[in-house]
């Protein structure tokens, strides 16, 4: 018994308690408790100014919390620092390096800075880890040359050369183009393959939604969700089905709701599409004639053609039937729009298509350039 | 819709297989890191930073060119005088002096430079945050700053005095010089190496006050202008003591008139000038004791360095 839970607590890579950084009156980061565990790749989430890189700063030990305890490796990170860092690789905002020093020098600098010895084989791994990163053609150019992009490249080639067990990104994509993008992406995934803990802090939700297995969301300093991104997206994933008339509709109503008290228990919930309570009034009644005509069904998209089958049983046909998988995007902004009005329903976005192109997100194009 | 190419499962990461990638077992050979070890590790990376940087190039260039200089204007002033004593001056045991005189009155500016903008720079690029994810502890890393700068006085300061002697030298064998007498002895060696040793102090001191500045403010900006400062006001405070304490009688005309006991050149000046007069017989003319002079000059360096560490230590990195 107390072997299992020893093996439980190796297991938890980073676990803040009550975490809190108060800068003068603004609380940056309140109560934050995190749970990362071996082999995740945990994404970080939360609009601009929430508190990640804060969150970031406080795990380094750059910044002290005000309140509240961080362990990484199970331990203490105000005491134990030193043996902390040297496991961990980590690139805080844009990474800075000695503009004067090629990319390649300044990892060199970084390696004596991280006990690596001079060694050939250690030379060996600042090309690795600058292949790694696609920098070595340019690996000789003097740091200030460098552009956003190739900036960014090399704080993750910083952030790998040591190997380390807990790699801590924040923003690693920002600057990158689409082709860098996805090559980072497929780098974090293959260094989640070889068993590292990636903790990730994005605004890009469909990249974390990507590669991340699990998430926790941040709003004004709060967490506001940590859990499985699987479990996230299963919340808002739904079908839509549109039929001929509204009487129809009705009818694929009542069908429907008998079907699941009769023990389709996948059906979690069925209702006339746009009767969310959040509706705007004025919206309401211009969409009637069509939300009148669509159903929405919460349950798992890949059961749309059941619930065809279900209807056509009856002659119902349906006009149209869109399953839609749960999307990161959609949960976080439910979640945060929440978070900011909590009158509001968690449903407040339910029915209605996200406002953006899916894959965008509006919060990717914040501040940075 | 979304991506399509994503599967929502508890661990997408490990499922999604990357044919083609051969990922080698990455290799990493660590060093020793018993804290002495670390520390030599980061004083040889401050000094690869200091040897890279074009600032120490071309101050190291300013240096040498201006000792030349110097020597040189002596050769020209020697034609004119018969009697050989100015081209005397090109040989040891003045040529050292002077040599030294050169690194010491306007080139502490250089040094100041060096070291504010080495502390500060590091706060206004913010490769500070990178340095301190790293591992060793935040003493590590000023004391190896600290370290860094001492080689570096005592490269500059053995570098500049040997320049002198072999520019001297060299400029004095289109002369004619009268012979000058023996004058190497083993205690004119060892006077010799205190006053070099004392030159390297002197140095040190205005960078340890310059790493000081530079922490405090967290720029090189405050580095730099806060040693020049402190460089140039010292003389400055001196002179008004000693005229104002004539002026006022008491308790106040005392404490005027041991103030400037306190201030860092004065004590510097002292020390080198007891030394001095062993070596090139010039007259001392402070009566202060040397271990007194000392104990203020370490005093400084260990009130300076011991406020530098604790903000060091204790301060929230932000930028
Ligand atoms: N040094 C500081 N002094 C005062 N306030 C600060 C400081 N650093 C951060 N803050 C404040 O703390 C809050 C959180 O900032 P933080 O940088 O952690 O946000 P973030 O989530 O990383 O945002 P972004 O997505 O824009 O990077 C912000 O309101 C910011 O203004
Ligand atoms: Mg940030």
């Amino acid at each position: 018994m107390n072997d299992i839970i020893l093996s439980a607590e190796n297991d938890i890579i980073i676990s803040t308690s009550r975490l809190t950084k108060a800068f003068g009156n603004l609380v940056a980061v309140n109560d934050l408790n995190l749970r990362v565990m071996r082999g995740d790749v945990f994404g970080f989430l939360g609009p601009n100014g929430s508190g990640k890189t804060t969150t970031i700063r406080m795990l380094l030990g750059l910044i002290r919390p005000t309140a509240g305890r961080a362990f990484i490796f199970g331990l203490d990170n105000q005491y134990q620092l030193p043996r902390i860092l040297r496991r961990i690789g980590a690139v805080v905002e844009t990474p800075v390096f000695y503009p004067y020093l090629s990319g390649r020098d300044n990892l060199r600098i970084l390696a004596a800075a991280s006990d690596m010895a001079r060694h050939p084989l250690n030379d060996q791994r600042i090309e690795e880890v600058l292949e790694l990163v696609e920098l070595r053609a340019q690996a000789g150019l003097a740091y200030h040359t460098y552009s956003l992009g190739m900036k960014q490249r090399l704080g993750i080639a910083a952030a790998l050369l040591t190997d380390p067990e807990l790699i801590l990104l924040d923003e690693p994509t920002n600057g990158l183009d689409p082709v860098g993008m996805v090559e980072i992406r497929q780098l974090i995934v293959r260094l989640a393959q070889q068993g590292k803990t990636i903790f990730l802090s994005s605004h890009i939700l469909h990249e974390v939604q990507q590669v991340c297995n699990r998430v926790a969301i941040l709003h004004r300093g709060n967490l506001i969700k940590q859990g499985d991104v699987a479990a996230l997206l299963r919340q808002s994933e739904h079908i839509l089905i549109r039929m001929k008339s509204s009487a129809e509709a009705q009818a694929a109503l009542q069908l429907l709701q008998e079907a699941r008290e009769g023990g389709a228990t996948w059906i979690k919930a069925v209702a006339a599409a746009g009767a969310g309570p959040s509706e705007q009034p004025g919206k309401a009644s211009e969409a009637r004639g069509e939300a009148a005509t669509t159903l929405r069904v919460e349950a798992p998209a890949e059961r749309s053609a059941e619930i065809n089958a279900l209807l056509a049983r009856r002659d119902l046909f349906a006009a149209e039937i869109h399953p839609h998988e749960g999307s990161l995007e959609e949960a976080f902004l439910e979640l945060t729009a929440a978070a900011q009005f909590p009158g509001a329903s968690a449903s407040a976005f339910g029915g209605l298509p996200s406002p953006l192109p899916p894959g965008r997100s509006m919060l990717g194009e914040g501040k940075r350039q | 819709m979304h991506p399509t190419e994503t599967h929502p499962s508890s661990t997408p990461a490990r499922e999604c297989q990357q044919p083609g990638y051969d990922f080698v077992r990455p290799s990493v050979l660590l060093g020793r890191r018993d804290y002495l070890s670390v520390l030599l590790r980061l004083i040889a990376m401050e000094l690869y930073k200091l040897r890279r940087r074009p600032l120490t190039r071309i101050s190291a260039l300013i240096a040498l060119f201006t000792t030349f200089l110097v020597f040189f204007a002596l050769f020209l002033f020697s034609t004119g005088d018969d009697s050989g004593q100015v081209v005397r001056l090109l040989l040891p045991p003045t040529s050292i002096n002077i040599a030294v005189q050169t690194a010491l009155t306007p080139f502490t500016i250089l040094i100041i430079i060096l070291a504010g903008s080495a502390a500060g720079g590091e706060y206004t690029q913010g490769t500070i945050r990178l340095l301190f994810t790293r591992g060793p502890t935040r003493t590590q890393f000023l004391l190896a700053k600290v370290g860094a700068m001492l080689i570096c006085c005592i490269l500059g300061i053995s570098g500049l005095s040997i320049s002198g002697l072999v520019i001297g030298y060299l400029l004095s064998l289109l002369r004619q010089v009268p012979d000058s007498g023996s004058f190497l002895t083993t205690s004119w060696l060892l006077h010799t190496f205190l006053f070099l040793l004392l030159a390297i102090v002197n140095w040190f001191i205005f960078a340890v006050i310059a790493l000081f500045f530079g922490i405090l403010g967290r720029s090189s900006a405050a580095g730099i202008g806060g040693g020049i400062v402190w460089y140039l006001l010292e003389p400055i405070i001196g002179q008004v003591c000693q005229l104002s304490s004539e002026l006022v009688q008491g308790p106040v005309s005392t404490f005027l008139r041991a103030l400037p006991d306190y201030l860092i050149g004065n004590n510097l000046a002292t020390l080198m000038a007891h030394q001095g007069y062993y070596i090139f017989g010039s007259s001392s003319i402070s009566t202060l004791p040397d271990a007194e002079a000392l104990a203020v000059l370490l005093a400084y360096i260990v009130l300076l360095l011991g406020i530098a560490g604790w903000l060091n230590h204790r301060r929230d990195i932000t930028n």
